[in-house]
């Protein structure tokens, strides 16, 4: 986290993490206003203004990415620190990185099954899987609160908000 | 007078309390519901009104309104996820607030500065509907364009410890509010092909996506049990601490009193402004965003502040100030009484008995408020590991039910990955909200102007209006860039 990269002369970068985000962005911000902008962006071939053309606003906020990026990255070169500063009090997981791509898995997982399922055999998917991700150990528990929640918050969706919740496989 | 007193009777009724206190218990239920929002449930409740006396049915909807625009700040503050989008702001200081045990102390001071704010703006509602309507019934596109502009350098204040990642988001932000159908030409911008990004990104997904869902992600990254605490615990609020709050209240309540009686802009925007002024003057500013109790009640003075003026534009010139007046319009229509001008000379009576009640709601809102903070504060008694997962219930189901539509919940999936990556990169996701709320509105006046002008520029300091705004505009800039220096000096 703290180490520092070496720039082409030799001269450490100070930020790092700040400087690699801010190339990021600005790779991000030409391609945006390069290719993205014109191909995207139809525009009439007689525009009264160029302020009024749908491509003005846009191709504007893009150009002021780019000057932030490039902004953020030489003070990022020239910076002392070495990055954010990790929340206190809170300890990472060792098989975190893991962890946080199940839990992406089961969220997007659910857009997909959403239809196919039904909201609530989902979402109690969803729970049977991200009960032991978070530390539950107890079998009938999670078997329990995988089932009860997500019933719960489904008929409250359904029947007191009136929210035609996707019934999928359920005949409800 | 006899107005008056024929609207007190027509106000005294049973059912008229009856659905005062439903309204406002429903307000709060759902509005402490992350997606479930204020509009869906006025909508919602709109049939069922149709058989009731006039009074009773708008007194029915201005208690879920203004009930569910205070309960956001409940699950803003306990779960990190705004029940309304007016309670984002909110989220700054009553979340470090409620992580560090100080839940009932965040929740305090949002119900009473809720109270008052509301009462406040009740009083404006009253005394001035006619005057204050009349001055924003004289903004036209330059105006507007200015008084964006004035909000949006509310960005620097919010910009966490670095300005440039804070415009970075902010530009973001503003940037994702173009994609969707272009308001001039009516051709599409930045939807890549997709029909659902024609109408524009949806603003509920968004937010849910961008506030709640991070937090759920990054949860399992975390040892276990190592964030796990009982935030319900907590000592209440002092009268010493709730006096320290009282000048970011009463001016919050002010600042949304004003923005509430100018249409178009909504409690977001107010809540914002009115934190970034508190922030700006407070001798704890320095804390703001770390925990600070009057962050807490400058943001939620300013967004119930609109809850009463809203209705100033919408009675006196039959003008809705947001969605959720709009729906209340289909109220006055079904019991065949136009909303405008002329409504306080053909129904005095029907209005006076609206303010009657009106002005009990604050009361409404502190009993309702303390039942419904004490109960919803047992939500962060629940362990994480159980409570992360039923938020991204929630998320999804709450996502899904703006439009029922299945691709919302795919723009929230994304909008979180998004506010992942600003969590771990330290990018404060509040301008881009800010930037997305305020987008359509500046481009659009910004575009207006230039049409009304013909292309001439002085059309943006055509008369005193537009001059005061724009000295406040740059007085906000010039101060607030200070200030964000002066807190990354210190906090180095």
């Amino acid at each position: 986290m703290t180490r520092h990269d070496s720039g082409r002369d030799g001269r450490r970068i100070g930020n790092p993490h700040d400087f690699w985000l801010a190339v990021c962005v600005l790779v991000l911000g030409v391609i945006f206003v390069v290719w993205v902008i014109p191909a995207e962006i139809p525009t009439p071939v007689r525009e009264p203004f160029a302020v009024v053309s749908p491509a003005f606003f846009p191709r504007l906020l893009g150009i002021a990415i780019i000057v932030c990026a490039t902004l953020l990255a030489a003070s990022a070169w020239l910076s002392r620190s070495a990055g954010p500063a990790t929340v206190v009090g809170i300890e990472p997981d060792r098989h975190g990185f893991l962890k946080l791509l199940l839990a992406l898995l089961v969220a997007f997982g659910y857009f997909l099954l959403l239809r196919r399922l039904g909201a609530l055999p989902t979402s109690v998917l969803a729970m049977l899987i991200l009960l032991p991700l978070g530390g539950e150990r107890r079998p009938l528990l999670i078997l329990l609160v995988s089932v009860l929640l997500p019933t719960a918050v489904y008929l409250l969706f359904v029947q007191v908000a009136r929210v035609p919740l996707p019934a999928g496989i359920m005949p409800f | 007078m006899a107005d008056i007193f024929a609207g007190f009777h027509l106000f005294f009724t049973l059912e008229n309390f009856l659905a005062l206190a439903a309204g406002m218990a429903i307000g709060i239920i759902v509005g402490a519901i992350p997606g479930l929002t204020a509009t869906m449930a006025i909508v919602l409740a709109l049939p069922f009104t149709f058989t009731m006396p006039a009074e009773t049915a708008l007194l029915l909807l201005v208690g879920i309104y203004k009930g569910a625009i205070f309960a956001g700040s409940i699950s803003a503050i306990l779960i990190k996820a705004p029940g309304t989008p007016a309670s984002a702001c909110t989220i700054l200081d009553g979340w470090p607030l409620a992580q560090q045990g100080q839940t009932r102390k965040a929740l305090d001071v949002a119900l009473y500065s809720s109270c008052i704010a509301d009462f406040i703006s009740n009083l404006s509602l009253i005394f001035f509907a006619g005057f204050i309507a009349g001055f924003a019934l004289r903004f036209g596109p330059p105006e507007f364009f200015w008084l964006i502009s004035f909000s949006l350098t509310v960005v620097i204040s919010v910009s966490g410890r670095s300005l440039l990642k804070g415009l970075i988001s902010a530009s973001l932000g503003l940037l994702l509010s173009t994609v969707g159908m272009d308001l001039v030409y009516g051709g599409p911008r930045l939807t890549f092909g997709v029909l659902e990004l024609t109408g524009g990104i949806s603003f509920v997904p968004l937010l849910i996506g961008l506030f709640a869902l991070p937090e759920i992600l990054d949860y399992y990254t975390r040892k276990v049990g190592a964030a796990t605490k009982n935030a319900a615990t907590g000592e209440r609020l002092t009268w010493g601490e709730f006096r320290r709050c009282l000048t970011a209240v009463v001016r919050g309540s002010l600042i949304g009193v004003v923005i509430g009686a100018i249409p178009g802009t909504g409690p977001s925007v107010a809540s914002f402004l009115s934190y970034a002024e508190a922030r700006r003057t407070s001798k704890q500013r320095l804390n703001f965003g770390k925990g600070e109790i009057e962050g807490v009640a400058a943001a939620e003075a300013g967004n119930n502040g609109v809850a009463g003026a809203t209705l100033i534009p919408l009675l006196a010139l039959g003008v809705p100030g947001d969605v959720m007046t709009a729906v209340m319009i289909g109220a006055f229509l079904i019991h065949g009484i136009a909303p405008g001008p002329l409504l306080f000379q053909n129904h005095a009576p029907f209005v006076y008995a609206i303010f009657w009640g009106i002005m009990l709601t604050s009361v409404f809102m502190l009993v309702a408020g303390k039942i419904a903070t004490r109960n919803f504060a047992r939500v962060a008694d629940i362990p994480s590991h159980v409570l992360m997962p039923t938020v991204l219930i929630f998320c999804v189901f709450g996502s899904y039910a703006i439009n029922n539509s299945v691709f919302d919940v795919l723009v929230m999936l994304c909008a979180g990955v998004l506010g992942l990556v600003m969590l771990r990169f330290d990018i404060a996701p509040a301008p881009l909200l800010i930037g997305f709320i305020l987008g359509p509105l500046f481009e659009d006046n910004l575009r207006r102007s230039i049409l009304m002008g013909q292309g001439d520029l002085t059309v943006f300091v055509r008369n005193e209006i537009t001059w005061v705004f724009m000295v406040l505009t740059a007085l906000s800039l010039i101060i607030g860039i200070r200030q964000q220096r002066a807190s990354a000096r210190a906090g180095a």
